[in-house]
């Protein structure tokens, strides 16, 4: 059977998954290092917890078990040229995946990015840094501060300065 | 999988009461964690959500992967915004990601330097020297082009379809050629030149980027040149402002096997022997495009005069 870990969310909740799912967080790599299979998280609420461990779930298997030709291909062609390539998911069917995942709201995403950091899951963190900056991309201000609903606190001369010193960024190339 | 849009599955209601919009999980302040994004958090009733879940850190590397023009427009965005994507390192990632420059050393006068990173917000710093001129270094710096616009270049420069079968026979060094002239006038607009005789008065001249490939890995450094009169990234080939370096990487028409390799792109294009595309490209200064013209213009008239034989 495979080793259990227990992870414990800030409200409390218990949450059992196996040791390779757990590991995917570097941070619970290391303390589970030290011999604790125990391990609390106390800024990590339930729910943000149960959709890290399901992103966990779902790598873990692809990491362990390259069954496809093309994602072990992929992962084969990935090691030997390893310069800066720690980022892009290879597999096309795990990118889909992935895709279906962050379609969520921004209050999640940023709950989830911030859960991911403190565990230090690299890949989930680029993940929703590129799903959030790619809500912004192509949007002028006011429908960037409607996508987040950032509220307009400068004042009107600030916001015509603004305005002149970034006017060649409002039309869209 | 639950997670598709509807992110409130029906099993997380049991363990979680309804969310009524509160982030007290993030307490950053009270609990000691080695998050990197748990800095200081401004909430204040002026602000909505968005403040009191992102932090300067998480907003500068959600940030830093914008291009140059959506990083402009999310300093518009509120206070916070701006402050991050105004900073210089933001602003100088975003402009030289797009060419992989490594660094970028110097301050810009505006920060409307760093808007658009176009090619044409580079150049290469050449040094002067004895017996440069702007159709040698045009030459030097140009492009291996591609052959369609070599084809388009050829009609234009020379006019005609007959001359098209001279260049049939086209290899890297011709297609040199035929562009260089579009780097002249790049050259001379770049550099303010009312005329070739404008280098005398120089030390330098900026060479516009052409082959972006030697942007790669490279440091620049943002001047303001007095001649172009304008602020321009400057990458330096041969070493640094200073000089102190060397790291000569371009090389062509100044060596003789470099020489040698023009001779004999012309010659076969010419579809003539050494010596006759030796007289021609003496005749011309070593200027292979007006060797190129004047052979070309000699045929015409030996055709002409022939004709001028048959039908007399």
């Amino acid at each position: 059977m495979a080793k259990m870990i227990k992870l414990v969310s800030g409200d409390g909740a218990e949450f059992e998954v196996e040791e390779e799912v757990a590991f995917q967080s570097k941070i619970i790599k290391d303390i589970v290092a030290d011999a604790d299979d125990v391990i609390p998280l106390p800024t990590v609420s339930s729910k943000v917890l149960i959709q890290v461990i399901e992103y966990c779930r779902k790598h873990a298997a692809v990491n362990s078990f390259p069954l496809s030709p093309s994602s072990s291909a992929a992962a084969a062609a990935s090691s030997s040229s390893s310069i800066s390539y720690s980022k892009p998911v290879s597999d096309p069917a795990l990118r889909a995946w992935d895709n279906e995942f962050v379609k969520l709201n921004n209050s999640s995403l940023f709950d989830i990015v911030i859960a991911a950091n403190y565990l230090d899951i690299e890949e989930l963190v680029d993940l929703v840094l590129e799903t959030v900056a790619d809500r912004i991309k192509g949007k002028q201000a006011q429908e960037i501060r409607r996508q987040f609903n950032i509220e307009n606190d400068f004042t009107p001369e600030e916001e015509e300065a603004l305005r002149r010193e970034n006017s060649w960024a409002f039309q869209n190339n | 999988m639950g997670c598709c849009g509807d992110d409130d599955g029906d099993l997380l209601d049991q363990l979680v009461p309804p969310e009524s919009d509160t982030h007290t999980y993030f307490d950053h302040n009270s609990s000691p964690s080695p998050s990197s994004f748990a800095e200081e958090v401004v909430i204040s009733p002026m602000n909505s959500n968005f403040a009191a879940l992102v932090s300067k850190d998480l907003l500068r590397a959600i940030l830093e992967l914008l291009p140059p023009q959506d990083l402009a427009r999310s300093a518009c965005v509120c206070r916070l915004w701006r402050a991050v994507a105004s900073e210089r390192e933001m602003r100088e990632k975003a402009f030289r990601s797009p060419w992989k420059v490594r660094r970028v050393l110097g301050d810009p006068s505006s920060a409307l330097f760093w808007g658009h990173s176009r090619l044409d917000r580079f150049a290469i710093s050449h040094r002067l020297r004895r017996g440069d001129t702007v159709a040698g270094l045009a030459l030097r710096y140009s492009v291996q082009g591609n052959f369609v616009l070599v084809w388009v270049v050829t009609i234009t420069v020379f006019g005609g379809w007959k001359e098209l079968r001279f260049f049939l026979a086209i290899d890297e060094y011709m297609i040199n050629v035929l562009l260089s002239p579009y780097l002249v006038m790049g050259i001379k607009r770049l550099n303010n030149m009312m005329s070739d005789h404008g280098i005398h008065s120089r030390e330098r001249l900026l060479i516009p980027v052409v082959k972006p490939e030697l942007l790669l890995n490279s440091t620049c450094y943002i001047e303001f040149d007095e001649q172009a009169k304008r602020e321009v990234a400057v990458l330096y080939l041969e070493g640094g402002p200073d000089e102190k370096t060397n790291n000569l990487t371009n090389r062509a028409a100044f060596t003789e096997r470099g020489k040698r390799k023009i001779l004999n792109s012309l010659r076969r294009s010419m579809q003539v022997d050494v010596e006759t595309a030796e007289f021609y490209l003496s005749f011309s200064n070593g200027d292979p495009r007006a060797a190129m013209m004047h052979f070309s213009e000699d045929l015409r008239w030996e055709r002409q005069k022939r004709e001028h034989y048959i039908f007399s």
